[in-house]
C-alpha cells in the first residue's frame, strides 16, 4: 500500500516539468475536462507515459491557481456537469516559453548523441 | 473561521468532490463499455487513480492562503490529540509552565533593575565619583574636582539629609530631606517644571536659603498650588523659601521630599568623606578617557592640599553610575537568572523527553496517516503545532503563576532594587515570556522530530508495535536528556548547597552579644536640642532613670551606633606611639551599664562607672581585638590613647584629651556580619561633650511583648516632642543582616529543588518506558531462569550509569560555575568538598527512588504474559 503511494509521488516529482508543459499543449487546443485529458495524454504517448490519474489534478489546480489555465463548469455531450480547462493569454506565453525551452534541450541532447556516436 | 469563508471552503470542497467523482464515473462507464462488470469497473477506476485521500489533500495544499487554513486545521488537530491524553498534557504544561513561570518572574527583575536605563537624557554620561575604595568623598575633593576635572561637563554633591519636621502655616509634615549641590539637578539633566534650580549664592553660608519641592510633596502637602513658589516655610525650625517643585516622575535611588542646598560649613565636617558626588562627562568624552585624566587631577590636588593630604592618597576614581547603583544586585540577580535558565533547560528535555516516548506510543497512528497519504513534512508540522501548543499553553500558565508571584517576591527581597521604574509585567517582559514559550516549544521538538524523521512507516507498520531499530535511536535520545538533566540539576544543587552551608555558617557567628529579650529603638535630638550636648545629656539621664524605673525592665542603656546597624570611626593613635595609628577606629559612645545590658563580659579592668564624669579623669574601654593589636605583648590598662591623632598628626576639631585605659572588654561585631570584629573604643557619654547625634537605646526585658507601647508612653510622658525611631527588638537587627543570605539561599535550593523533581521525574519516565519497552526481553529472560535480583539488577544498572555519568558532567560543571557565587558564599570555599559530596549523594538517592518504582515492575512481569505479546 505505502509502496504504491510513494511510487505516484516519484512520478509527480520526476514528471513535475514536463506534465505541466504537457497539460498546457493539451489545453490550448481546446476547453477540456480531466478525465478527457487523461485519456489524451496517455493516447498522444501511446501509453509510454504512465502517470497515475490522481496526480494530474494537484497539477491542474497549481497551473490554475498561476493563472496559466482557468476554469469552467460546462455541461458535457452525456449531459453531465464537469470542470473545463482552457489556456490562458498568461498560459500561452509559458507554453511557447516552454516549447522553445524544451526544443533547444532535445537538439542539444540529440547532438551530443550523435556527435559521441 | 468566518462564517463566509467556511461556505466559500464549503463550496470550493464540494466542487473539488465533483470534479473526482466525475473523473471515476467516467472512467468506469469507459470501461464497462469495454465489456467489464460494474464492480469490476469501478475497482479498477479507483486503483488507475490512485490514493483519492492524497491527490484531495494536495489540491487542497495548490490552493492560496490553504496553509492558514491547514494550520488552523492543525491546531484543531493538536488541541483534541492533547486533550485525548490528559495525564501526559497537564504534566507537559506544568512543566513548561514552571521553567517559564520562574524565568519571567526573574527576567522582570532583570529588566526593571539591570537592562532598562536611568531616567535622565543621556543616562551613559553618568558617573559616580568616588575614593578609590568606591567611598564617598569629603568637600575640599568635591570642589577640587568639579573644578579641575575638565572631563566633567557638570558636577554635584550630595547627601542624604535624614528626615524632618516642615512646617507650613498650622501644616506639619514629615519629609524626607536630601541636601544637595547647586548643580546637582542640571547633572542628571533634570529641570524643574515650576521655578527654578538653586542659585549657587544659596549653597554658601550665610547665603538665601532655598528649598525645592518633589511633584509628589506638592501634591500631597499643597495641593498642587503653583503659588506655593515663593512661600517660606519651616523645616527642623530654619526657614527657607521653595523656588522649585521637580517634575512629576523624578527619580531619584534615594528619595526625598525636599531637597535643600548644601553647605560647606569650612570645620572638620568638610573633610570628612561624607558627600557623594556625581558628574556628567563631557559630550564625545569617554569614560575610558575620563579615568585617564584623574590620575592628573589627583596629583594636582595632592600638591594643592599639601600636608593635608595622607601618604597614602590615591585620589578619586568614575564608576558608570547604573553600573554603581545595581552593584551587588546585578550579580545576584545574573546569578538567578542563570538558575532559571538552568531550571527552564531541565522542564525542556523533561517535556522533549515526555514527547519521544509519545512518540513511540504513536508509532501505529503515525503510521496509519502516513499510509493513508498524508506527507511526512505534513505530520511533522502537525508535531510542530502541537509542541508550540504545549509551549503557549505552559508560558500562559507560567505567565499567571508569574503575576501572582511577582509581588510577593519583590517584597521579599531583602536587598533594595535600584529600579527606576515599578517591577511588573509589562511589554518587553511579555514579549520575552512569549519568545521564550516558543523557543522552548521549537527546542523540545528537536528531540522527537530527529526521531521522527528516521521513522520508517513500512517498518513501523511491519513490526506492528515491537521493539524496532528506530526505538533504539528514541531510547539514546531520551538517555541523552536524562544524562543532561541530571548534570544541569547537579549543578543547581551544588550552588544551593554552598549557600546554605554559608547561611548555616552566618548563624553560627558569634556575634559577641546577646540579643535575646532586647528592645531598641532611637530618639533623634529634638529641634530644641540640637547640637546642645548638656541639654541632650541631662534629657538622656532623666530618661534613664525613668526607664529603668518600668515594671518589667531589667536594664536599660544608651549607644550612639548598635552592633550590625552602622559604623562610627575617627582616626585614633595609641599615646606617645604615632607608628600605632588605626584610621578607621570604631568609636563607642555608652551609658555605663552598656556591657551589662549587652552581655559583652569584660575580660580585664573594670567597667565604667557613674563615677566617670566630665570633671573625672577621661577613661576609655577598648575591645580584644585592639588590645592585641596594640599591646600584643604588654598590658592596655593604664596606658593611653588620643582620639583625632593620626601617625603624630592632629586632626583637630575633636576637642578630646588623652585618655587612660580601664579596661578591655570582649569583642562584638562591627558594621557586617561577615566580617571580623574591628578595632573599637569605648567612651562613657558623659565625657564626650562633642557627641550631639540622637543616642539609640537598648532596654532588657523580660518580656518583650507590650513593651514598646509602654516606652513610647513614658518618652512622652518626659517630652511630648520627642520622636521615637526604629523601634525593633535586636533580634530583628540580627535576622535583618542574615537576610541577604537567607533569600539567596532559599531562592537558590528552591530552585534546585525544583530542578531534582523535574529530574526525578524525568528518571522515572525513562525508565518506566524502557521496561515496558523490554517486557518481552525481561520476560524471556526469566523464563530463562533469571530471578528478580538479576531483573532488578538489569534495570537499575542502566539508570545507575546514566546517573553517574550526570554527576560527573554536573560536578565539573559546578566547578566552574560555582566560582562566580563566590562573593556571596561565607565562611566555605567554592569548592567545598563537603557541598559536592553531600549533592552527589542527595542526587544518588533520589535516582534510587526513582529507579524503584519501574525496577519493582519490572520484576512483577510475567513471563508468560510478556511473551503474548509478541
Amino acid at each position: 500500500m505505502s509502496r504504491h503511494d510513494e511510487t505516484t509521488r516519484g512520478d509527480a516529482e520526476l514528471l513535475q516539468g514536463t506534465l505541466d508543459m504537457l497539460i498546457l499543449k493539451i489545453a490550448a487546443l481546446r476547453p477540456i475536462h480531466g478525465y478527457a485529458m487523461v485519456q489524451r495524454l496517455q493516447q498522444i504517448s501511446r501509453d509510454a507515459l504512465q502517470i497515475r490519474q490522481g496526480s494530474l489534478y494537484p497539477a491542474l489546480y497549481r497551473l490554475e491557481n498561476r493563472g496559466w489555465l482557468k476554469a469552467e463548469w460546462k455541461t458535457t455531450e452525456g449531459g453531465r456537469e464537469a470542470k473545463y480547462y482552457s489556456l490562458t493569454r498568461a498560459g500561452r506565453r509559458q507554453l511557447d516559453q516552454e516549447t522553445a525551452g524544451w526544443k533547444r534541450l532535445c537538439q542539444a541532447i540529440s547532438l551530443i548523441l550523435e556527435t559521441a556516436e | 473561521m468566518r462564517w463566509n469563508s467556511w461556505f466559500k471552503r464549503r463550496r470550493w470542497e464540494q466542487r473539488m468532490n465533483a470534479e473526482f467523482r466525475f473523473h471515476l464515473e467516467s472512467q468506469t462507464e469507459d470501461y464497462i463499455g469495454q465489456g467489464l462488470s460494474r464492480e469490476e469497473a469501478e475497482l479498477r477506476a479507483r486503483r488507475e487513480f490512485g490514493t483519492l485521500a492524497w491527490a484531495k489533500d494536495e489540491c487542497r495544499d495548490q490552493r492560496p492562503l490553504e496553509w492558514l487554513a491547514d494550520l488552523l486545521r492543525d491546531f484543531r488537530y493538536a488541541f483534541r490529540s492533547l486533550r485525548r491524553t490528559p495525564g501526559f498534557a497537564i504534566t507537559a504544561i506544568a512543566t513548561l509552565a514552571l521553567g517559564i513561570g520562574a524565568n519571567t518572574a526573574i527576567f522582570s527583575l532583570v529588566h526593571a533593575v539591570l537592562l532598562r536605563s536611568l531616567p535622565y537624557p543621556e543616562p551613559g554620561r553618568l558617573v559616580r565619583v568616588a575614593s578609590v575604595t568606591q567611598g564617598d568623598v569629603s568637600i575640599p575633593q568635591y570642589e577640587f574636582w568639579k573644578e579641575h576635572a575638565s572631563a566633567f561637563a557638570t558636577a554635584a554633591g550630595y547627601r542624604g539629609g535624614g528626615d524632618g519636621s516642615l512646617v507650613s502655616g498650622t501644616k506639619r509634615e514629615w519629609v524626607q530631606v536630601m541636601v544637595v549641590t547647586a548643580d546637582f539637578f542640571r547633572t542628571l539633566g533634570v529641570s524643574p517644571t515650576l521655578g527654578r534650580e538653586f542659585h549657587p549664592e544659596e549653597t554658601r553660608p550665610n547665603g538665601p536659603q532655598a528649598i525645592i519641592f518633589s511633584d509628589n510633596l506638592w501634591r500631597r502637602a499643597f495641593d498642587a498650588d503653583p503659588g506655593v513658589l515663593g512661600r517660606v516655610i519651616t523645616l527642623e525650625n530654619t526657614n527657607y523659601t521653595v523656588v522649585g517643585v521637580l517634575p512629576r516622575g523624578f527619580w531619584f535611588p534615594q528619595s526625598a521630599d525636599v531637597f535643600v542646598p548644601l553647605r560647606p560649613a569650612g570645620g572638620v565636617s568638610d573633610k570628612g568623606a561624607n558627600t557623594e558626588m556625581i558628574a556628567r562627562l563631557k559630550p564625545g568624552v569617554s569614560l575610558r578617557q575620563a579615568e585617564a585624566s584623574m590620575a592628573t587631577v589627583t596629583e594636582s590636588f595632592r600638591r594643592a592640599m599639601a600636608g593635608d593630604v595622607l601618604a597614602d592618597y590615591r585620589g578619586l576614581t568614575l564608576i558608570p553610575y547604573q553600573e554603581w547603583l545595581t552593584g551587588d544586585v546585578r550579580l545576584k540577580l545574573l546569578l538567578l537568572f542563570g538558575a532559571v535558565v538552568l531550571l527552564l533547560l531541565i522542564a525542556c528535555s523533561n517535556v522533549a523527553s515526555l514527547l519521544v516516548a509519545r512518540l513511540a506510543a504513536r508509532q501505529k497512528e503515525i503510521a496509519v496517516r502516513m499510509a493513508l497519504g498524508s506527507g511526512s513534512g505534513r505530520l511533522l508540522r502537525q508535531f510542530l503545532v502541537e509542541n508550540i501548543l504545549l509551549g503557549v499553553a505552559g508560558g500562559l500558565t507560567g505567565l499567571l503563576g508569574a503575576y501572582w508571584l511577582l509581588d510577593g517576591l519583590v517584597a521579599l527581597m531583602p536587598f533594595q532594587l535600584p529600579a527606576s521604574v515599578p517591577i511588573r509585567l509589562d511589554l518587553p517582559v511579555l514579549a520575552f515570556t512569549f519568545a521564550i514559550a516558543l523557543g522552548t516549544g521549537l527546542v523540545f521538538s528537536l528531540a522527537p522530530l530527529v526521531a521522527a524523521a528516521r521513522l520508517d512507516i513500512q517498518e513501523t507498520l511491519r513490526a506492528a508495535g515491537r521493539s524496532s531499530g528506530a526505538g533504539g535511536t528514541r531510547q539514546r535520545t531520551r538517555s541523552f536528556l536524562v544524562v543532561s538533566e541530571v548534570a544541569l540539576s547537579v549543578t543547581l544543587l551544588v550552588g544551593a548547597a554552598l549557600l546554605i552551608q554559608s547561611l548555616y555558617r552566618l548563624h553560627r557567628e558569634p556575634l559577641g552579644f546577646s540579643p535575646r529579650g532586647l528592645i531598641t529603638f532611637w530618639t533623634p535630638p529634638s529641634p530644641e536640642r540640637r547640637g546642645k550636648a548638656v541639654e541632650l545629656r541631662n534629657f538622656e539621664a532623666r530618661l534613664l532613670e525613668r526607664l529603668r524605673a518600668m515594671p518589667g525592665v531589667r536594664g536599660v542603656a544608651a549607644v550612639n551606633v548598635l552592633p550590625l546597624t552602622n559604623q562610627n570611626n575617627f582616626p585614633t593613635q595609641r599615646e606617645g606611639h604615632p607608628e600605632q595609628s588605626i584610621g578607621g577606629m570604631e568609636i563607642r559612645i555608652i551609658t555605663p551599664e552598656y556591657f551589662e545590658v549587652m552581655g559583652i563580659p569584660l575580660r580585664r579592668g573594670r567597667p565604667f562607672t557613674g563615677a566617670d564624669t566630665s570633671a573625672a579623669l577621661p577613661v576609655v574601654l577598648v575591645n580584644e581585638t585592639l588590645a592585641r593589636q596594640w599591646w600584643s605583648e604588654g598590658n592596655p590598662l593604664g596606658d593611653r590613647i588620643r582620639i583625632g591623632r593620626y601617625h603624630g598628626q592632629d586632626l583637630g576639631d575633636v576637642p578630646d584629651s588623652p585618655r587612660e585605659v580601664v579596661g578591655v572588654v570582649a569583642d562584638t561585631k562591627a558594621v557586617y556580619l561577615k566580617a571580623p570584629p574591628r578595632a573599637t573604643v569605648y567612651i562613657p557619654s558623659a565625657q564626650a561633650p562633642w557627641m550631639t547625634d540622637g543616642m539609640t537605646w537598648v532596654v532588657r526585658a523580660g518580656v518583650v511583648k507590650g513593651v514598646a507601647e509602654q516606652l513610647r508612653q513614658v518618652i512622652a510622658e518626659i517630652d511630648p516632642q520627642q520622636r521615637v525611631e526604629r523601634m525593633r527588638t535586636m533580634e530583628q537587627i540580627v535576622t535583618s543582616v542574615t537576610a541577604d543570605s537567607r533569600f539567596d539561599a532559599w531562592l537558590f535550593g528552591g530552585f534546585a529543588g525544583l530542578a531534582l523533581l523535574l529530574t526525578a521525574v524525568g528518571i522515572y519516565g525513562l525508565l518506566s518506558f524502557s521496561v515496558a519497552r523490554r517486557t518481552s526481553e525481561i520476560g524471556t529472560r526469566m523464563a530463562l531462569g533469571a530471578r528478580r535480583a538479576d531483573v532488578l539488577r538489569l534495570v537499575l544498572k542502566q539508570s545507575f550509569t546514566l546517573i553517574a555519568i550526570g554527576l560527573f558532567a554536573g560536578l565539573a560543571g559546578a566547578a566552574v560555575l560555582t566560582r562566580s557565587l563566590s562573593s556571596l558564599l561565607f565562611g566555605v570555599g567554592a569548592t567545598d568538598p563537603l557541598s559536592y559530596l553531600t549533592v552527589s549523594a542527595l542526587l544518588v538517592l533520589v535516582g534510587v527512588l526513582a529507579s524503584y518504582l519501574p525496577a519493582r515492575r519490572a520484576t512483577k512481569v510475567d513471563p508468560i504474559v510478556a511473551l503474548r505479546c509478541e
